[in-house]
């Protein structure tokens, strides 16, 4: 159960920017593979390449072995080659450098419903696709009852797919592809869960199936997806592989770590400033900078303020934004009586317990002499991020509070 | 080369289904269905009877009826211009599917080409009734017809073969294509006779033509008994065969290019 099924060797790929010289480039690489056709028909790969004009590495020095059993996750930002990588190891694309060595049947789920014809029922595209997946006849026949229950489609095997909503047409796809294939190698790329929320669960116990059997490689930005399902994680930008690890924390870390610092924008600024703010024992940041933060520790956070009038209380408001800018969490505090110029402020939070993840800190500095009606006096949109760090485990939570509960009892209770 | 035809065995029952998936899908949204591969042969070949009875044109087909003559060489032409394109129109239109799933490229063209000489086929059906209808008295030597046809077919296989790998990446070879057809019908004889000892460029681009010998012997074969064209079609034809091979391997190497640089 432990045979390398996959082994990239510093795989590259050189694509090129401009389309016209892209087709020429198209034309001249066809025309020298032909003329070397015969002398060699393994046609060596070169392990160096020389770039042409316009040309870049959509992947460079790729390396990784799998086994069946594991699960590599690859993530990276828009673009950083990671659909290149998967269209490799699918053997659509050769690769310009390295090699690639698979073993065993190849199955990808990327292209769900592929290949479907808008006006053909249901039934007809099952076989079409089917057959596409490289399955005979038979097999498809002894798995169509299996494919339509689990696509929940009874009522409409016979429809043309045209008339299904996308949510249908995709969970079509899906169930095909799932039911279908029994692959040795998996790609999957962004379709762990489709179709709504009850649907969710069922693609998810598929995938988990097949995956027990075979090598995965998953491409996802949900990093709960990517925490739950790999034992590795390669972390890819602008084509290179930034980091290789078996610590899948420390992996989704460094994706974290690709994301560009937002820049702190303050409003008002009269009466008040921040000048940085500390998590823990971390040393403190100023605006624009990034804390790290354990989660599940006690936390102290120290503000760093500068006031221009002395007031007998002041409130502070400290929110929590995630990347999609929801705001998922926020503590507030009221101080003691502050001196004009600067002070600080030490506040506890025990037990942090923010999710794995990176966040924005937003600040709001108001006067509180009269606690009904505060007034503003500095308000930071970002003032900094902090990553907050956890287990494993953790990272797989896909909302942002996680709270322990303790079993007390194990009573059975008889409903007479 | 094995292993291209190898391929091509196991996944006959693929190119099955997306053949008759082209099929379906061609009349799934029409009442007439099929009526209509009947309907475009017919209509031509009535416009040019109607055109040369009326004197319009005159078209020169020796002892040959004209309406007979020019029906065989339309229905044929149609055939030929078809296949021709095939190949790059099924990598086109299957572009969604084989830039993102492992699929043989040769079992799409090998099913569109099959949808190709189907269609010949029922024209080539209503074809020999209308000359019955007509009274042409068939000799035995129709029993040569699907031979002469399909030789017309591999022919023009053959060369869209050898276009696709270029057609897939240039739109401008599909567009010089449909260009050129207009103008290769008047180099094979279509709608005129082989002439027979013409010293002018035309006459000779026509006797060399390499579809000449299969058009012509389609049509004596069915018209007139003769047989004098039959060398020449099977000299093209082997011709063609090594040919058709290079452009399987030409296909199986470029794919992956394609691929590169058609993207996602």
């Amino acid at each position: 159960m432990s045979e390398v099924l996959v082994r990239c060797d510093s795989v590259g790929k050189v694509f090129c920017r401009d389309l016209r010289r892209s087709l020429w480039y198209g034309m001249c690489d066809i025309a020298s593979e032909l003329s070397f056709w015969r002398q060699s028909p393994a046609h060596k790969q070169s392990d160096f390449r020389q770039l042409r004009l316009n040309e870049f590495w959509a992947n460079s020095d790729v390396s990784f072995e799998l086994k069946r059993g594991e699960c590599l996750g690859l993530i990276g930002r828009n673009g950083a080659g990671k659909t290149t990588l998967l269209r490799l190891l699918n053997g659509l694309m050769k690769p310009d450098t390295g090699r690639i060595e698979l073993r065993g049947r190849v199955g990808a789920m990327i292209a769900l419903g592929a290949g479907f014809s808008p006006v053909l029922t249901a039934r007809e595209n099952v076989y079409v696709n089917g057959s596409i997946l490289g399955l005979s006849k038979q097999q498809i026949d002894d798995r169509f009852d299996e494919i339509i229950d689990f696509a929940e489609l009874d009522d409409f095997v016979d429809s043309p797919v045209r008339t299904f909503s996308s949510g249908m047409h995709v969970r079509l796809g899906f169930a095909v592809a799932a039911i279908l294939i029994q692959p040795d190698v998996l790609l999957l790329d962004e379709v762990l869960a489709v179709g709504d929320a009850g649907f969710r669960s069922k693609c998810y116990n598929a995938i988990i199936a097949m995956a027990n059997q075979a090598a995965v490689i998953l491409v996802s930005h949900s990093m709960p997806q990517i925490a739950r399902l790999s034992s590795h994680v390669l972390v890819m930008s602008g084509g290179e592989v930034k980091s290789s690890t078996d610590d899948v924390a420390a992996g989704i870390q460094a994706y974290f770590g690709e994301f560009p610092r937002n820049t702190v924008s303050a409003f008002d600024g009269h009466g008040a400033q921040v000048r940085s703010i500390a998590f823990d024992d971390s040393s403190s940041v100023s605006p624009g900078g990034e804390s790290m933060v354990s989660r599940r520790h006690d936390v102290v956070i120290r503000v760093d303020v500068e006031l221009e009038e002395p007031l007998p209380q002041v409130l502070f408001v400290l929110s929590f934004f995630d990347a999609e800018q929801k705001n998922i969490a926020r503590t507030e505090f009221v101080t003691t009586a502050l001196p004009f110029g600067r002070s600080m402020i030490r506040v506890r939070v025990p037990q942090f317990p923010i999710t794995p993840g990176s966040y924005d800190v937003q600040i709001l500095v108001s006067d509180a002499s009269d606690p009904n009606r505060p007034r503003h006096l500095a308000r930071y949109d970002q003032f900094c991020q902090i990553v907050v760090t956890g287990t494993v485990a953790e990272y797989t939570c896909t909302c942002p509070i996680l709270f322990d509960s303790y079993q007390l009892s194990n009573t059975v209770e008889k409903l007479e | 080369m094995t292993s291209i035809f190898g391929e091509l065995w196991r996944t006959r029952e693929l190119i099955w289904t997306l053949f008759c998936r082209d099929l379906k899908e061609q009349f799934r949204q029409s009442v007439l269905g099929y009526i209509w591969l009947i309907v475009p042969p017919l209509v031509t070949a009535t416009a040019w009877y109607l055109l040369n009875r009326s004197g319009v044109m005159k078209i020169e087909t020796g002892e040959q009826p004209v309406a007979q003559f020019v029906l065989v060489g339309t229905t044929l032409w149609s055939g030929f211009s078809a296949v021709i394109t095939t190949p790059m129109d099924a990598i086109e239109s299957g572009k969604a599917v084989f830039t993102k799933l492992d699929v043989p490229v040769e079992a799409f063209i090998l099913a569109a080409v099959g949808r190709a000489g189907f269609n010949l086929l029922i024209s080539s059906i209503v074809l020999v009734s209308v000359l019955l209808g007509l009274g042409v008295d068939t000799k035995l030597t129709f029993l040569l017809f699907p031979f002469a046809a399909s030789s017309v077919l591999a022919m023009g296989f053959t060369a869209g073969m050898l276009l696709a790998p270029l057609g897939a990446l240039y739109t401008d070879v599909r567009r010089g294509v449909s260009v050129l057809l207009g103008l290769l019908v008047f180099t094979a004889p279509v709608i005129f006779q082989v002439p027979d000892a013409g010293t002018g460029l035309v006459a000779i681009v026509i006797r060399n033509n390499p579809l000449t010998p299969a058009i012509a012997l389609s049509r004596d074969v069915l018209l007139t008994g003769s047989l004098e064209w039959l060398g020449g079609t099977v000299f093209w034809l082997a011709v063609s065969l090594p040919l058709f091979l290079f452009s399987l391997v030409m296909l199986r190497i470029s794919k992956p290019h394609i691929i590169t640089r058609m993207g996602v």
